[in-house]
């Protein structure tokens, strides 16, 4: 025992008290030099200033702060100490003891000005706690108010207090506690050495003005979180106040009263404790929960590494940043290339990048630092800065394109792993079953949560990185200067001059890493079909285009919108991509935009483009659009305002002005045809524009547990995987049916499918005895491969494929009967054709599209288009009658020739 | 001597003045109160958390957030969503520069 207890006299160099008295006393004389730099007008400023570019002085006001701390530590274990011991009735005088008392709440209020006289965010918002706390005190609330704490935004009477006031009342009541301050010399310079070793290597925190978490004092933590289930602040002012008094009452009253007290305080200690571990490691942005487990989990440092001694930084260049020094810039000076909204002038580079912004030392200011922010595991930190955009950030988790919600309710839905088309899911919670491994294998790599890594501008298959995903782009100078970084040795002493932009130029390829998949709509419009050829086959070709990813696309009919130099961005608006906060099942949930939004002969909604909201104020702004007197279409569909329209004389006149900088466009009213009559109004305006959309027969999935697979949620390679087996797609005219989720025509709308999942499912491949499943569901498609022209009567009335009975001869006999003879066998499991979606003259009862409301043609349906196609085995499509039919059908039936056959159903 | 300038500097309250039709609709955070500007209408709320003082600096989905304890209010009523706020926001009068077309905000 001899060991040890050598080193608890080498610990042990003096009591508690005297070693609060050497701290205090190194607090006071380092308090005294800081006040000289420190400005009371600007504090954050001269703070910021200070540390960043002052190292003497940045030292001195660690040693300040952590003599400070050490005070408040050894002052608490000391009053700790004589209570448990029951030493406090040593003092015999009650005025002493009542000072005794009121010194903890002086050293608390010394201790927490100086927190707040740092002036970050944490500091202006701990000041306006105080404030309201002590205001709340009835009588005496104001006058504390006005003598200690000073008005918001407001530090002189803080300072005075803090620098003199306080310290000068605490002195005393040192003095007078221990009778002198005359601490032992060795007990002084020990206490000296640890505190400037540990100042060396620690920094006295000072934090952003807008971090995502706002943060009190280490010792207010508990406080924080106790406010957090207290409605009226009061209750807590009025309880420390108690606290004290029965501080006071402890060497006063009965033993067994003071054991109470004791016990009871210990009690209350244990609480706070467990109450301050809650707040310091698991409250998040805006005091939410945040677990460890949580993709975005991030615990704030306990301590602040420092780095006093810089070698090579120029002190005299810190860059100022709207009211306080950054070092990032000082030593990044001169990058361009950014957005005007992005230029490091207004946000520096620590609003996006993170990292140590006061610091002149390389290493130091890239720790903690993101590299490629805007990841959405970082985005609350970096985008959604309270001072930048923490609303659109919030948005963009509910989004589809972040949760996947639609792919994965109805994934699950096929794999029986939910009863419900409309699931709520999120792709964050795909776990391993047989509908999450397929999920990982085959589909959830689309999704704006899948994290960016690396720098640079993303490749063909690195999809997701947040907001990143559309808003990076890289410029020729950009491009030079990722290059020359890359090739860059440490010992180069060179710094990239060229910022990629963070913009709104949002691309068409952007969409297309992941929308040139099942729809493929993005390789629709810019009409290219995708084909079963390889890159070989197609070489020297021009009318094939090879994706880096290998697959061999087809020239097809491009979509008008596309020919006319629109691009996607075009008519899909912020509130669409970035969501607009709520959860859609699906994707036709989400979109807001409709053709007849544009191109009506007047606009439904118009609003003045000055007078929309803020998000469309900026892109606006940031797009450079003249705003005085503009008017905008507003959609039909939530309200949202379709920015780059313009609508003149009375709603007319409709136009939009393209993305692409290539002037603007005249949107076309419908042609009568579409408006005129009751025969198609029911149609949609995609059931007769549609040109064409990719479509599959069907496949087939199994479980190979010996192929070599890929998790594309974490993006690494493994052993098994799901594998579909399918046949060649082919582009042409799409299926019709019915869509009674839109609810602006009785029974719903004629609307465009496609194949959706026409599949079997082998289970017994992935868990043993489970048996293979076979679906027939067909999928809403808007192809986007939009055509003025629309299409020929016959091909919806005379087309079996139209009509839903798959691809085959669908003949009118001169009897009046209607025959269908399919192209494909039928199918084992249904006895359907292959490619069909319900039986010819057949009604399907069951599920029988990947959405609920959906659903093929029913008899009646079927019958009434089939009539119309009896008319057109004989009549031409431009034919009078025909046009007439086009007003009243039943009308023309009734009036119809001797010589018409009727057909028999 | 106090001038009559400064006399009337002192006893005015502090005025902000926003050209509202410039806004445009939505929520506006500034320094010491938010704007929300509807098409039809234009309150002006405190941007002190009714619970603890803290300053509301963050808007998301329609809901004014308190970053210190999390309470949540409804950015058009002012109205408190979650707690600890007991309390609706304090709703600022305002008046309208009939010249300029600006509001003016004393705080």
């Amino acid at each position: 025992m001899k060991i040890p207890e050598n080193i608890r006299k080498v610990l042990a160099f003096d009591t508690y008290g005297w070693v609060a008295t050497a701290a205090i006393i190194l607090c006071a004389v380092s308090g005294a030099l800081l006040a000289v730099p420190y400005d009371v007008a600007n504090p954050y400023l001269s703070v910021t200033k200070l540390v960043t570019a002052n190292p003497a002085a940045s030292l001195l006001r660690n040693i300040h702060y952590w003599s400070a701390q050490l005070f408040l530590i050894l002052t608490l274990i000391h009053i700790f100490d004589h209570l448990w011991k029951g030493t406090e009735t040593n003092i015999k005088s009650k005025s002493v003891w009542f000072r005794l008392t009121l010194s903890i709440g002086f050293t608390l209020y010394v201790m927490i000005s100086g927190f707040i006289l740092k002036a970050d965010g944490d500091s202006l918002q701990a000041h306006r706690i105080l404030s309201s706390l002590v205001s709340s005190l009835p009588w005496i609330g104001a006058m504390l108010q006005q003598t200690f704490i000073g008005a918001e935004g407001n530090f002189q009477i803080l300072y005075i207090q803090h620098a003199a006031t306080a310290t000068v009342i605490l002195f005393i009541i040192i003095i007078e506690h221990a009778r002198s301050l005359k601490v032992n010399l060795r007990t002084f310079l020990i206490t000296t050495a640890i505190i400037i070793v540990f100042s060396f290597f620690f920094r006295a925190p000072v934090n952003g003005l807008s971090d995502a978490v706002m943060k009190g004092p280490w010792y207010f933590v508990g406080l924080q979180e106790t406010l957090h289930w207290i409605t009226n602040p009061l209750i807590i002012t009025l309880g420390l106040i108690i606290l004290t008094g029965f501080v006071y009452l402890i060497p006063w009253v009965k033993p067994l009263y003071s054991r109470l007290i004791k016990s009871i305080f210990v009690v209350l200690i244990i609480l706070y404790a467990l109450l301050s571990i809650s707040g310091f490691f698991f409250r998040g942005p805006m005091w939410q929960w945040q677990l460890p487990w949580q993709r975005d989990y991030k615990m704030q440092p306990m301590l602040y590494p420092e780095k006093i001694f810089i070698s090579s930084a120029d002190t005299t260049q810190l860059a100022i940043i709207q009211g306080h020094a950054e070092g990032c810039v000082s030593c990044h000076k001169g990058m361009s290339g950014f957005s005007d909204a992005h230029k490091p002038e207004y946000i520096g580079c620590y609003s996006c990048h993170g990292g140590d912004p006061l610091t002149l030392d390389k290493s130091k200011a890239h720790r903690r630092m993101f590299a490629v922010p805007g990841n959405l595991s970082n985005a609350a930190e970096t985008c959604g800065n309270a001072g930048c955009h923490p609303g659109i950030v919030s948005r963009v988790d509910k989004s589809l394109m972040t949760s996947l919600r639609g792919i994965i309710s109805v994934d699950k839905w096929v794999f029986g792993e939910t009863t419900d088309l409309n699931s709520k899911e999120h792709v964050n919670e795909i776990g391993r079953s047989a509908a999450g491994t397929h999920l990982r294998n085959l589909c959830a790599g689309c999704h704006l949560g899948n994290e960016k890594t690396k720098t640079g501008p993303a490749a063909w298959l690195e999809r997701g990185g947040g907001c990143l995903a559309c808003h990076l782009t890289y410029d020729e100078k950009a491009l030079v200067s990722l290059k020359q970084l890359r090739n860059m040795k440490k010992s180069d002493n060179v710094l990239p001059m060229f910022h990629p932009a963070l913009n709104l130029n949002v691309t068409n390829d952007k969409c297309k890493s992941c929308h040139s998949r099942s729809g493929r709509i993005s390789m629709n419009y810019e009409g290219w079909h995708e084909t079963e050829l390889k890159p070989e086959n197609v070489k020297g070709k021009s009318n094939y285009q090879v994706l880096p990813d290998k697959r061999v696309f087809v020239k097809m009919p491009e979509d008008i919108h596309h020919q006319k130099g629109m691009l996607c961005i075009d008519c899909h608006g912020s509130y669409e991509l970035m969501g607009d906060g709520k959860h859609y099942a699906h994707k036709e949930n989400a979109v807001k935009i409709q053709c007849s939004d544009c191109h009506t002969v007047k606009a439904y909604s118009q609003k003045l483009l000055a007078s929309t909201d803020q998000e469309t104020q900026l892109i606006s702004w940031s797009r450079k659009f003249k705003t005085e007197g503009v008017e905008v279409i507003v959609t039909q569909k939530d309200g949202k305002p379709l920015i780059n329209t313009i609508v003149e004389e009375q709603g007319t006149l409709l136009s939009m002005i393209k993305k692409s900088g290539a002037g603007t466009v005249i949107m076309k009213p419908p042609a009568k045809a579409c408006i005129e009559g009751k025969a198609h109004a029911r149609l949609s305006c995609e059931a007769c524009h549609t040109a064409w959309a990719p479509q599959c027969i069907g496949c087939h999935n199994s479980y190979d547990t010996k192929a070599k697979g890929f998790d594309m949620l974490k993006n690494a390679g493994l052993k098994g995987t799901w594998v579909e087996y399918s046949t060649e797609g082919v582009a042409e005219l799409p299926v019709l049916g019915i869509n009674a989720t839109d609810k602006s025509k009785k029974n719903g709308i004629v609307s465009t499918f496609t194949p959706g999942m026409i599949m079997t499912i082998e289970k017994g491949s992935f868990k043993k005895g489970e048996k293979t499943v076979f679906h027939r569901l067909y999928a809403p498609s808007s192809a986007h491969t939009t055509q003025q022209k629309g299409r020929s009567c016959k091909s919806c009335h005379n087309d079996p494929l139209a009509l839903g009975y798959g691809r085959g001869k669908l003949v009118f006999s001169k009897e009046g009967k209607w025959s269908f003879e399919p192209a494909y066998e039928n199918n084992k499991y249904d006895g359907l054709p292959e490619d069909a979606w319900t039986g010819f003259l057949k009604e399907r009862k069951d599920q029988a599209a990947t959405r609920i409301g959906m659903r093929p043609f029913n008899l009646m349906e079927q019958k009434r288009i089939l009539m119309a196609g009896a008319c057109l085995t004989c009549h031409k499509e431009n034919s009078l009658v025909m046009k007439r039919s086009l007003s009243d059908f039943d009308k023309t039936i009734h009036e119809r020739s001797k010589h018409c056959v009727m057909p028999l159903f | 001597m106090m001038t009559a300038k400064q006399k009337q500097l002192m006893e005015k309250p502090a005025e902000s003045r926003i050209n509202a039709a410039k806004l445009g609709t939505g929520i506006f955070l500034f320094d010491t109160f938010i704007v929300i500007k509807t098409s039809g209408t234009l309150k002006v709320f405190s941007n002190k958390c009714t619970h603890a003082g803290c300053r509301i600096n963050q808007e998301i989905e329609g809901q004014l957030v308190c970053p210190c304890h999390g309470s949540r209010y409804d950015a058009a009523t002012g109205k408190v969503l979650k707690g600890p706020a007991g309390l609706p926001l304090y709703q600022i009068p305002f008046i309208t520069d009939a010249k300029t077309g600006e509001i003016i905000i004393k705080v």
